[in-house]
């Protein structure tokens, strides 16, 4: 395997396993949008009016965007909200760590357990790993796999190898 | 680098959509916007999963002229130790998820009698978790101090506090 096939082939794998952590997440958040609102809202960082909103909202866009990725379907611009998320998470995450508050992060609500013992820097860790991997699937969008390549106008270069 | 446009928008579009349609039909969805602001009383996204409710809070000032007339027993739903640490004087403590006799424990007032539960204030809910128990048993008239124990505190009204090796009331 060279290094431009291995590539390929971690570029999908990221695609797969962020796209499945973010549809598993937002699953979770869709089911109970009234326990994900008390998460938002306990984070102090958005006014009153924005913490419903984002309840009902950021779900559906970690669902969508990780059903994309996974499907391989506008990579780039699934992988793009799901980087703008991440960015997000570890802005909120670091402010909150900052200023030593005690938060439940939220990210996984249908596993409570895993909610209280989350800390808050291995968030940060997996949270930066995640955004890593999730830039460089956003600048190589590998067609390995993926539902792009039937739309394709140009011919996939491994295709065209063959 | 940048994601070309149409689809990232196309994207959002998505998501705006499932996100209104489901949050509109599903029967646990919320309002747009929820009761986030801890001086109108005890934080709640709404909706009908919700606990919470607005219409059963009572001010400070209505619950300390309760108190003074001792016409209401007040429920402290915090843990014990939040309790022994300073609570309403004469308030009975019901951590909301160690006693599940309510009936036999409030029976020398009866369920018609006035009660006002409070808790560790308008991030808490547990008071209205207890309010709801005590609804399914038949308690008619509970009020809920939406201000909960940080309110009463910080208003300098009267503290009772359990010394070490006392009996919790």
């Amino acid at each position: 395997m060279n290094g431009q096939t291995a590539l390929e082939y971690f570029v999908l794998a990221a695609r797969l396993v962020i796209g499945g952590v973010f549809v598993y997440a937002g699953i979770g958040k869709i089911l109970n949008p009234g326990d994900f609102a008390a998460l938002v809202y306990q984070y102090y960082i958005l006014p009153g009016f924005l913490v419903n909103l984002t309840a009902i909202f950021m779900p559906w866009l970690e669902l969508i965007a990780g059903v994309f990725l996974i499907g391989g379907l506008w990579t780039r611009s699934a992988m793009f909200w799901i980087n703008v998320l991440l960015l997000v998470f570890i802005a909120a995450i670091s402010f909150n760590l900052a200023r030593g508050l005690e938060f439940d992060c939220g990210c996984f609500i249908q596993d409570p357990d895993a909610a209280a013992s989350s800390n808050p820097v291995v968030l940060l860790i997996r949270n930066s790993a995640m955004l890593a991997a999730g830039v460089l699937v956003q600048i190589r969008a590998s067609r390995l796999l993926a539902l792009d390549a039937l739309f394709a106008r140009t011919p996939v270069r491994s295709a065209a190898g063959a | 680098m940048m994601p070309p446009l149409k689809p990232t928008l196309l994207i959002l579009l998505l998501v705006f959509s499932f996100g209104f349609a489901y949050n509109t039909l599903a029967e646990r969805g919320i309002p747009l916007i929820g009761q986030w602001d801890p001086d109108a009383g005890t934080v709640h996204a709404g909706g009908s999963s919700s606990v919470v409710t607005g219409d059963s809070e009572i001010s400070l000032e209505e619950a300390y002229a309760r108190w003074e007339s001792g016409e209401a027993v007040f429920i402290d739903a915090r843990t014990a130790d939040f309790y022994n640490q300073g609570h309403v004087p004469g308030a009975i403590s019901i951590p909301v998820y160690e006693y599940y006799d309510l009936e036999h424990l409030l029976e020398p007032y009866g369920k018609d009698h006035p009660y006002v539960l409070y808790c560790g204030g308008a991030d808490c809910a547990d008071s209205h978790r207890l309010r709801q128990l005590l609804e399914v048993e038949g308690f008619t008239n509970l009020s809920v101090l939406g201000a909960g124990w940080p309110g009463w505190a910080s208003a300098g009204y009267p503290q009772e506090i359990v010394e070490e090796g006392e009996d919790v009331p």
